[in-house]
């Protein structure tokens, strides 16, 4: 009797963490890092205080959005030229950068909800190409 | 008596003390410069004495998939916070991970400053780097004094600063672009 | 302002050492050694069988824990930690990739410094 209730009790808690650690959303903003003022920069007001702190760029604009849900399998989705792939879910999440064909870096993260996540250094003329990522 | 590390291992978590000797002994001179980095030269020995202890008491529990370097490294850095508590005498507290707030690793001794032989002639710039080392906070100074003096890796850092192999890296770059900020504004 | 080249920084930081003092190594030992026989060595982990209904019983504590855990606190890995990187290819060619984890905010940066698009790997 005591071990079919512990039992019970484990199959429960199982599929409760395992819907809990991998339902959810994830957003990808694009955003343009620049020494010269252009674009807005709503939509960044909880990455501007990292971005001003740690990277050596005056201005930082928004360039593009979007979002997909986890966990994911191959969700693609293109943002100013790039291809961002994702696989997995918030726990272990593989993601794929690409630019036109050419592949340019593959990574596996963990998500922590509401911590961002932030891929940088991409090309764009005089500027760069910051992708940040935030499990919801 | 030089044996295979494999061997002498297992012999020492045989309870074989001389095993143990042979094995550590290699490991004594890195373990005391990470001693002095964390208490000062004064206490050192004390800290690597405890540090062996530990490790001779905990060595039948030690993982093979661990460095016995980082393991040991982390013993250290234990024994160390130990000593540097009795010092301050306020009472113990858990040190997390990450929580840099309360971390008596801030409150390192000042070595840069106190080093033997400040008597002899030194290359100009040599003098520079230990002035704006010893400028530097604390948590930078341990971080570029671990890796570039003595020569740990990226792991056994993390090991005795109690913090995540990112964290160490942060405060590494950190540390070198404060480091050429004052040394450039002492030009 | 003349740049200072780090690796210079770097040779004077390796003479920094401070000096040794450290014990020789027979007072050492033989300090040891006479302490070590005071202290018994721990036992091996998993040379202790714990019967079968404590087990369980312990299972089935840590299960009601963490249920209560992920109730209240709306997840596992929600809350503790920040996001970080678990592993990392960087295809295109570059110089240097530096990761910074921002304390506060729990974020972590990887920044691929001087990446050219002009190599790649074509798929």
């Amino acid at each position: 009797m005591r071990r079919g209730i512990s039992v019970i009790l484990a199959c429960l808690f199982v599929s409760l963490l395992s819907a809990s650690a991998q339902a959810g959303s994830l957003s990808v903003r694009l955003v343009r890092a620049s020494h010269t003022a252009g674009g807005s920069s709503s939509g960044l007001g909880d990455v501007i205080p990292v971005f001003q702190k740690s990277l050596p760029y005056s201005h930082y604009s928004l360039a593009g959005s979007t979002s997909m849900t986890l966990p994911a399998s191959k969700a693609t989705r293109q943002l100013g030229g790039y291809s961002v792939t994702c696989s997995g879910s918030q726990n272990s999440l593989a993601i794929t950068v690409k630019h036109g064909r050419k592949q340019l870096l593959n990574t596996s993260v963990r998500l922590s909800r509401g911590k961002p996540l932030i891929l940088g250094g991409f090309p764009s003329g005089q500027d760069k190409l910051v992708l940040v990522f935030v499990a919801r | 008596m030089s044996g295979k590390p494999d061997v002498l291992l297992e012999q020492a978590k045989n309870g074989d003390v001389d095993a143990f000797a042979e094995l550590f002994e290699n490991l004594r001179p890195s373990v005391h410069a990470v001693a002095c980095r964390l208490v000062g030269t004064a206490d050192a020995d004390d800290v690597v004495m405890d540090t062996y202890l530990k490790a001779w008491k905990a060595l039948p529990r030690f993982g093979e998939r661990a460095s016995l370097k980082t393991w040991l490294y982390r013993i250290t850095r234990n024994c160390g916070l130990d000593l540097i508590r009795s010092r301050s005498r306020r009472p113990a507290f858990v040190l997390q991970g990450n929580d840099e707030r309360e971390n008596p690793l801030e409150n390192l001794p000042d070595e840069t400053q106190r080093l033997p032989g400040e008597d002899l002639e030194r290359d100009e710039l040599v003098d520079c780097v230990k002035a704006a080392m010893s400028r530097l906070p604390p948590k930078h100074r341990l971080a570029l004094q671990l890796r570039f003096t003595d020569d740990l890796s990226y792991g056994e850092m993390a090991a005795v600063m109690g913090v995540s192999i990112g964290t160490v890296m942060s405060r590494l770059f950190n540390g070198k672009r404060k480091l050429r900020k004052i040394l450039e504004e002492a030009e | 302002m003349s740049r200072l080249p780090w690796r210079k920084i770097e040779t004077s930081l390796r003479t920094e050492r401070p000096e040794s003092g450290m014990k020789p190594a027979d007072a050492f030992w033989s300090d040891f050694k006479a302490r070590a026989r005071l202290c018994n060595q721990d036992s091996p982990v998993g040379s202790v069988r714990v019967p079968m209904f404590l087990r369980w019983g312990l299972a089935t504590t840590c299960a009601a824990a963490l249920l209560a855990v992920v109730v209240t606190q709306g997840g596992l890995g929600s809350t503790e930690g920040g996001s970080h990187i678990k592993s990392l290819e960087v295809v295109a060619s570059h110089s240097a990739v530096m990761i910074i984890e921002d304390e506060p905010t729990e974020s972590t940066i990887l920044w691929i410094v001087d990446m050219s698009l002009d190599r790649g790997e074509s798929t």
